[in-house]
């Protein structure tokens, strides 16, 4: 119950902060989808971070290290270190100046501007929130899981079919709400802030976290010495969990390229929209890469750890643990005490939420900019109507998202890869239309629909839910993806009629 | 045009470096607490830091504060 309590009181904090931040808001459209471009460096850097943060990143980085080892850290973390930040160096800064020069508030605006055609808009819309809604679905039934697995046994009399704990479907509903009402009153200002703020929780509560665990695990008065004697546990029991054995050197090269799929999160896009000027970018494009060093290296030593931790002689994990994403929360629960644990579950939410947030705010947007406004007309709705407008598709995204969220699709956590690996697959489009003058309309459909069929193709023989082992010449199917789409683009680009050169003056001229 | 040349190459040696099939099954352990191997990808993340300073010291791309002086062309966006 105490767990219940602190996380309780977490989002009520979360929610005055959201409530808190509607003060400053200017009323107008901009300013809520893109707080009128005001986002500083400091603010920017923690909303980025916060954003590309999930429940992924949490709790998958931990469960994955305690099945595979410490390679983790190198497949998704120093890789991202480097990858982000180049997304934010050659993309970020980039789309900015163009949004900032012809009011861009979505990609699909971008595109349609760039590729001199409509429909590409049709095309692209239905294939990204495709990829972001089961991208949601692991942020919301993650955060179910998670509130479920800490409050078992505080309800005696109750709730027997969840281990007397909070059912999952009412904690993702709580989840659900307090981000709905954040985003909903505050738009893109309440979105950073409130990411801001619980990327600094979660940064600061995963720290103790981590000194705590380790502390339990060692049994003795300094840190070093129980660190020491968590990892000699290991290297006794599971010393392949030290190394990468388990991972193929093809399959290690071909993760470079998941988180280059930040360079086509929507929602990411609209955060690189919100910087005061390009300027903002140089902290977060500098410092990405050592917050992601103080996330995931915890959480992969916490896994590591988990193969072999003993408490009183018994397993912390047991052996035959199926589901390897319950190993931080159980980690967490089983070694640290009530007070504790319920701040550091609110951090592993906080991560949760903070991507959370900034997904609902982009699908709203989209829904409004790309298809009602682009289609009903700019003229006939007023700059408040607008707001209204984003503000009920939000309101519909979130419900339609928490419905399916109920019906308990199976192996929903395992299409993470894949939607990283859609994104990904459409990243030759984005970087050839920054910087390639010959990419044609044509050419563009043809790497967005190349993308598609070899997603699905893929996906496909993938099985479902999809095998993690899955792989094509011994890599990821990514690079499949992404190879083929990028020459189908450069192909009948080559192919048709180059754009025109008033477009080509708008997108590469110097001013 | 060094400094760029610094930087790229710096940039392409972090991306070899990160590949380390050199220590892929080298379980040793640094200190009795890091392994080898997740030892050094903490020393890519910080140098990663160190890289990613050079590129914004060095190549920060010309002209890309210019986003808002051409208010001629706002709107234009939405209206295709």
């Amino acid at each position: 119950m105490t767990q219940l309590v602190i996380i309780s009181i977490y989002l009520l904090v979360l929610l005055s902060l959201g409530t808190l931040v509607t003060r400053w808001q200017r009323g107008t459209s901009k300013d809520y989808m893109l707080a009128s471009h005001t986002i500083g460096p400091f603010l920017l850097l923690l909303s980025l971070f916060g954003t590309t943060m999930t429940a992924f990143a949490l709790i998958g980085s931990t469960g994955k290290a305690y099945r595979l080892g410490i390679g983790v850290y190198g497949m998704m973390a120093s890789s991202s270190g480097i990858v982000h930040s180049l997304c934010f160096f050659l993309f970020g800064i980039k789309l900015w100046s163009l949004g900032q020069r012809y009011d861009y508030r979505t990609q699909i605006q971008f595109f349609r501007d760039r590729l001199e055609s409509g429909r590409i808009g049709l095309l692209l819309f239905p294939i990204l929130v495709g990829l972001v809604i089961p991208y949601l679905l692991i942020g919301v039934l993650g955060s179910g899981a998670i509130i479920n697995g800490v409050t078992r046994g505080a309800f005696q009399s109750a709730f027997a079919d969840y281990g007397h704990g909070v059912p999952n479907w009412m904690g993702s509903g709580m989840i659900c709400s307090v981000v709905l009402t954040y985003v909903f009153l505050g738009g893109m200002r309440g979105t950073a802030w409130a990411n801001a703020f619980q990327t600094l929780v979660f940064i600061t509560l995963g720290g103790i976290a981590f000194v705590v665990i380790a502390n339990r695990i060692g049994g003795t008065a300094g840190f070093l010495e129980n660190m020491q004697r968590a990892t000699q546990a290991v290297q006794d029991t599971h010393p392949e969990k030290l190394s990468r054995q388990g991972i193929s050197q093809l399959k290690f090269l071909s993760y470079l390229l998941i988180p280059l799929s930040a360079g086509m999160f929507p929602h990411l896009f609209q955060h690189w929209l919100t910087a005061r000027s390009a300027r903002s970018f140089k902290l977060p494009i500098v410092v990405h890469p050592l917050l992601i060093l103080l996330v995931w290296l915890p959480c992969v030593l916490v896994g590591v750890w988990a193969t072999s931790a003993t408490l009183d002689g018994h397993r912390v994990i047991p052996a035959d643990l199926t589901n390897e994403n319950t190993v931080l929360v159980r980690m967490v629960t089983s070694l640290s005490g009530p007070i504790l644990a319920g701040f550091l579950s609110a951090g592993i939410l906080a991560a949760v939420m903070s991507s959370l947030d900034s997904q609902f705010l982009c699908l709203g947007t989209m829904f409004t900019q790309d298809i009602v406004l682009y289609y009903g007309g700019t003229e006939r709705f007023t700059d408040r109507q607008i707001i209204w407008l984003s503000r009920s598709f939000i309101v519909v995204i979130v419900l339609v998202t928490y419905l399916i969220s109920l019906m308990k699709l199976p192996g929903v956590f395992d299409l993470g890869i894949w939607c990283f690996s859609g994104f990904t697959s459409l990243v030759p489009l984005l970087a050839a239309s920054l910087y390639w003058k010959r990419l044609t309309r044509a050419g563009a459909y043809a790497g967005v629909l190349t993308a598609a069929v070899l997603w699905m193709f893929l996906f496909r023989q993938a099985g479902y839910p999809p095998d993690p082992k899955f792989a094509v010449f011994l890599m990821l199917p990514v690079v499949t993806m992404t190879a083929g789409s990028a020459v189908a683009m450069v192909m009948v680009s080559f192919c048709t009629a180059p754009p025109s050169q008033e477009t080509l003056a708008r997108y590469f001229s110097k001013s | 045009m060094v400094k760029r040349s610094v930087v790229c190459v710096c940039a392409v040696l972090m991306i070899v470096l990160h590949q380390d099939f050199w220590l892929r099954d080298n379980p040793g352990l640094i200190a009795g607490v890091l392994p080898v191997g997740l030892a050094w990808h903490v020393g890519i993340s910080l140098g990663s830091v160190c890289v990613w300073y050079l590129i914004v010291s060095w190549c920060w791309p010309q002209g890309s504060e210019n986003g808002i002086e051409d208010e001629s062309n706002r709107n234009r966006g939405q209206s295709r």
